[in-house]
């Protein structure tokens, strides 16, 4: 790498971190998810083990996950305050997207001006904003990248030592590293079907990474995989929110997730890689992205991450096109435009990248200091084995801030009659009848119930129409509101 | 230390002449596999034994003792294993299975002996199939496949004999091979087929009688004794978990293998001398999605590809010859975790000592008039134990939608009218049935009503009586 440009890669390294960390910091809290993984990191930072068995989700159950991001980051809680550790890691590791997507791209089109763009167009996805999110998918990108990045040079010792490093970190960071697997799978199809000889440490790499991934996977989900069969694929997600996680996003949404400039520039070079030029480079990518679509629409993969993946190889792609225009524009007669030309793409990229990428930032799904209040507050007035029940996102607040068993939280393998009970949760917000939401706290032995915000904008409500002073207390009562239940449906009515 | 993945100049001898281990294991393979199929045999069959359940276990083994209790002319290829159990005390009737496992091992290498197959093959071959979960859960229970596998390999063993004589003998255990089921007759007529074709024996008279003789009784078997297609299912099929031990199923193939097999399937495509293995794959295929019991078969066929998807792997010299050595053992390790999870699983199967004692006591004590209803794999435990038919009957589909329909239903009024139109008494909740259906809700909350009395129970198993309307 020539002085020059890695200035300018370290600048937009340094600039996508200086521009993440400053919205990190500046929004307070982190997403409602994030707070699953920073329980569970206190926790491996506490004891040294995983909380397999969880005592609070769901009033107590199994659950199972791999665990290396969070004994990472446990690791680094040694060094570095918690804290200050869930805003830095994510966004580090995200922004280190920029040096990879630049090494990429730089195998792939041998043109270091062509992968500066792309690593700038890494910086500023829209989709990769969501700067308040703590967790193993941002530290997964980057090592998915990283491992692209290996399996390119693995003619090298160097670089077969580092995916293989790279794969085992990846095998127990997330389940989702099928898709790589898959890809793989692709991408020699498509490599047979062109006729292109394929190196025999890449076959050889493959088939170690799909056996060490299929053993690791069974150690850890073994319990699950014997319960819920092939379900397990689909993480017991209830039927009511399947779209939720797999949601069928509109083309003009996707396009400004992903961004627009890098997705026509992509359709481009994956029409003339595949249909005219046979590069076999762009072939894994390609592979890579038909592997994660796929999987995306059997919904294996979550929606967010499958798209953040496409948007990165999009980026990527931008330097063969970038490359391609560069040299049609110096046969034209425009050649003296040539910089005019790259200025005015990078001003297009520019309008079109970054307005979105800060509208995903400032609308982050986080909650209030507020409802922190208020389940701050339940931790020291609820008895300690107390279930909590609140909407769904609120889940791991009621586990991480009140210490307490929670109803329900987005966490499904292994919870039998899922369905049922995502359908009571509904019920204890919609319902008109008392004796209906009482008899589901009875049921499930609930004793208190959460009114946030965010619930009242789930379910589009302002109150709870069955609550009344006979049978709920207000114990808390803001914005959030909190009730203490004190009725029985067995007892007649109150106990 | 300079460790060089590469490994430039070492020779790569994993499975190779060159492995004193490989070379020890493969000379000595009988010894060992006979050790490790008994091992792994005698663990759950140990397991019932310490915990008091019976030693026998599964639902096909109380299908045919059940058949054993009814025996006739219809089913009269019931005597020779009458014969045996009248001979044995119950507690030493797990022997049957583990000889005729045993004894299939033997055989099996005896035959392999006397042909050119690679002993490699053989040596991974026999290795996937006894950590097989369908290997392991036939020959832990009395199964029509464990006596079918048995009189096949000893039909070809006696066919490999030089002695004409002793050769012509080989038509005995065919014939009775074909006693099981129409597909199993259809697959060793296959079978036949290829082993004439790739013998490349001289078109004798006998071989052709063989087949048309075996083709013969198979028909006869179907039509005049009418042997089923397939001799089940025992228990509700999942085409899935059935398929994939790992996803839960009953027995299996465990997920490494079915992989294994793949590689296999794809190395050896188009190789000349492998298109009469290819002969099976869509009989055992389309038999499997006809019924899941068929699992037997597939698993043998997919343990062949798995044998050669192996060698295939790790024969051939890697580039990065470190990463192969890893590959092998990951592999090994898979396998091994998949088949020991099993076994720790299997010991878990019915009957438990609860059913026994539970069906023993309807037997002895409840004046029965009716059916008894419990969910299908409980069938042929009630059949065995309490001497009354069960609704569910294997050979009656209407009987399987019945039950399906009484065990989901929601309501008295759903539910009474499908006891009394087909005369269930008797109500048999084990845990079993607690952990398929709610407590909540729908049949096991019904029991509540007043015309449901409870009349036994011991631990998990309930017998409840159905109060018919006067």
């Amino acid at each position: 790498m020539k002085g020059k440009v890695g200035y300018w890669l370290l600048a937009i390294f340094l600039i996508t971190i200086v521009l993440r960390l400053t919205i990190a910091f500046l929004t307070p809290n982190l997403t409602y998810d994030s707070y699953f993984h920073v329980r569970h990191v206190e926790y491996i930072a506490d004891t040294g083990l995983p909380l397999y068995s969880d005592p609070l989700s769901y009033g107590g159950r199994i659950n199972t996950f791999l665990p290396f991001f969070h004994y990472f980051t446990a690791f680094l809680s040694i060094f570095i305050p918690l804290g200050l550790l869930v805003k830095l890691i994510p966004n580090i590791a995200i922004a280190t997207l920029t040096i990879l997507v630049y090494l990429i791209s730089k195998k792939i089109t041998n043109n270091e001006n062509a992968s500066l763009f792309s690593a700038a167009i890494a910086g500023v996805l829209p989709i990769l904003y969501s700067t308040n999110y703590f967790g193993p998918s941002t530290l997964f990108l980057p090592l998915v990248f990283l491992l692209i990045y290996s399996f390119m040079n693995i003619k090298e010792s160097f670089h077969v030592y580092l995916y293989i490093l790279t794969f085992l970190i990846l095998s127990v960071t997330s389940p989702s590293t099928i898709f790589i697997l898959i890809g793989f799978l692709i991408y020699l199809l498509l490599s047979v079907l062109e006729s292109k000889r394929i190196n025999k440490s890449e076959i050889e790499i493959m088939i170690f990474s799909l056996f060490f991934f299929l053993w690791v996977q069974f150690i850890v989900y073994k319990e699950v995989l014997l319960k819920e069969g092939l379900g397990f694929i689909w993480q017991n997600v209830p039927t009511q929110i399947i779209q939720q996680y797999f949601p069928v996003i509109s083309v003009a949404e996707a396009l400004v997730l992903i961004s627009i400039i890098p997705f026509v520039a992509g359709i481009f070079v994956v029409y003339r890689s595949l249909f005219q030029l046979k590069n076999q480079k762009a072939f894994l990518l390609i592979s890579l992205a038909i592997s994660t679509t796929i999987l995306t629409w059997l919904k294996v993969i979550e929606f967010g991450l499958s798209l953040s993946f496409f948007a990165i190889i999009l980026a990527i792609l931008f330097a063969i096109f970038y490359q391609d225009l560069s040299r049609y524009v110096q046969k034209t007669k425009f050649y003296n435009y040539h910089k005019g030309i790259s200025l005015t793409l990078a001003i297009l990229v520019i309008i079109t990248i970054i307005p979105p990428a800060l509208n995903v930032a400032l609308n982050q799904e986080i909650p209030s200091n507020e409802e922190i209040d208020a389940f701050k507050w339940l931790k020291d007035n609820a008895a300690q084995d107390a279930v909590v029940a609140a909407e769904l996102q609120d889940g791991h607040l009621i586990t991480y801030y009140s210490k307490k068993k929670n109803f329900i939280d987005n966490q499904f393998n292994l919870i039998k009659d899922i369905d049922k009970r995502f359908k009571s949760l509904n019920s204890l917000f919609l319902t008109k009848f008392q004796t209906q939401a009482i008899s589901i706290f009875d049921d499930h032995k609930i004793s208190y119930l959460v009114l946030t915000e965010n619930a009242k904008n789930t379910y589009n409500i302002k109150q709870l129409d069955y609550v009344d002073e006979d049978c709920f207390d207000l114990v808390y009562d803001a914005q959030t509101k909190i009730y203490k239940v004190r009725c029985e449906l067995t007892a007649g009515q109150e106990s | 230390m300079n460790f060089d993945i590469r490994e430039k100049g070492i020779e790569q001898k994993i499975i190779s002449d060159k492995n004193p281990w490989f070379n020890h294991f493969v000379k000595n393979q009988r010894s060992y596999f006979l050790l490790l199929a008994l091992i792994l045999l005698m663990i759950p069959l140990l397991s019932n034994y310490i915990h008091g359940k019976p030693i026998i276990m599964g639902e096909e083994s109380y299908y045919h003792l059940s058949q054993i209790d009814q025996i006739g002319l219809k089913n009269f290829y019931y005597y020779p294993l009458k014969l045996v159990l009248d001979i044995l005390p119950n507690t030493w009737w797990f022997v049957i299975p583990i000889f005729l496992a045993m004894a299939s091992i033997i055989l099996f290498i005896e035959i392999i002996r006397k042909t050119t197959i690679s002993r490699n093959v053989v040596f991974f071959f026999l290795l996937i199939f006894i950590i097989s979960p369908t290997f392991i859960y036939t020959y832990t229970t009395l199964s029509a496949y464990s006596f079918y596998l048995f009189l096949i390999l000893l039909g070809f063993f006696t066919l490999s004999q030089e002695n004409k004589k002793i050769r012509q003998l080989a038509i005995i255990p065919f014939l009775l091979a074909t006693l099981f089921d129409l597909y199993s007759s259809v697959f060793l007529i296959v079978i036949l087929m290829g082993y004439f074709y790739l013998a490349r024996t001289e078109k004798s008279g006998y071989n052709h009688l063989l087949i048309g003789l075996t083709t013969l009784t198979s028909l006869f078997n179907y039509f005049v004794l009418k042997i089923p297609f397939v001799l089940g299912p025992f228990h509700l099929e999942q085409k899935i978990p059935d398929l994939i031990s790992d996803l839960g199923g009953l027995s299996g193939i465990n997920f490494f293998t079915l992989i294994i097999a793949f590689f296999g399937l794809a190395t050896t495509w188009k190789r000349k001398n492998f298109y009469i293995f290819y002969l099976f794959i869509p009989l055992v295929i389309v038999g499997y999605l006809y019924n899941t019991q068929t699992i037997f078969h597939l698993t043998l066929m997919t343990v062949f590809f798995a044998s050669t998807g192996f060698i295939k792997i790790f024969q051939r010299n890697w580039d990065l010859a470190a990463l192969k050595k890893l590959t092998f053992f990951l592999l090994l390790l898979g396998l091994v975790f998949s088949t020991l999870t099993y076994v720790e699983r299997i010991q878990d199967y019915g009957p438990t000592f609860s059913d026994a004692e539970t069906l023993l006591w309807v037997k002895n004590n409840a004046q029965v008039d009716g059916k008894i209803l419990s969910v299908p794999e409980n069938s042929y435990y009630i059949s065995y134990y309490s001497k009354n038919n069960p609704l569910f009957n294997l050979k009656d589909k209407k009987s399987i939608n019945i039950t399906k329909t009484a065990l989901t239903s929601l309501y008295i009024g759903e539910l009474f009218p499908i006891l009394e139109e087909n005369n269930v008494s008797i109500i048999y909740i084990n845990k079993k049935v607690k952990e398929q259906l709610s407590e909540e809700q729908g049949f096991l909350f019904l029991l509540k009503n007043e015309r449901f009395k409870i009349i036994h129970s011991h631990k998990d198993s309930e017998v409840w009586l159905f109060i018919k309307e006067e």
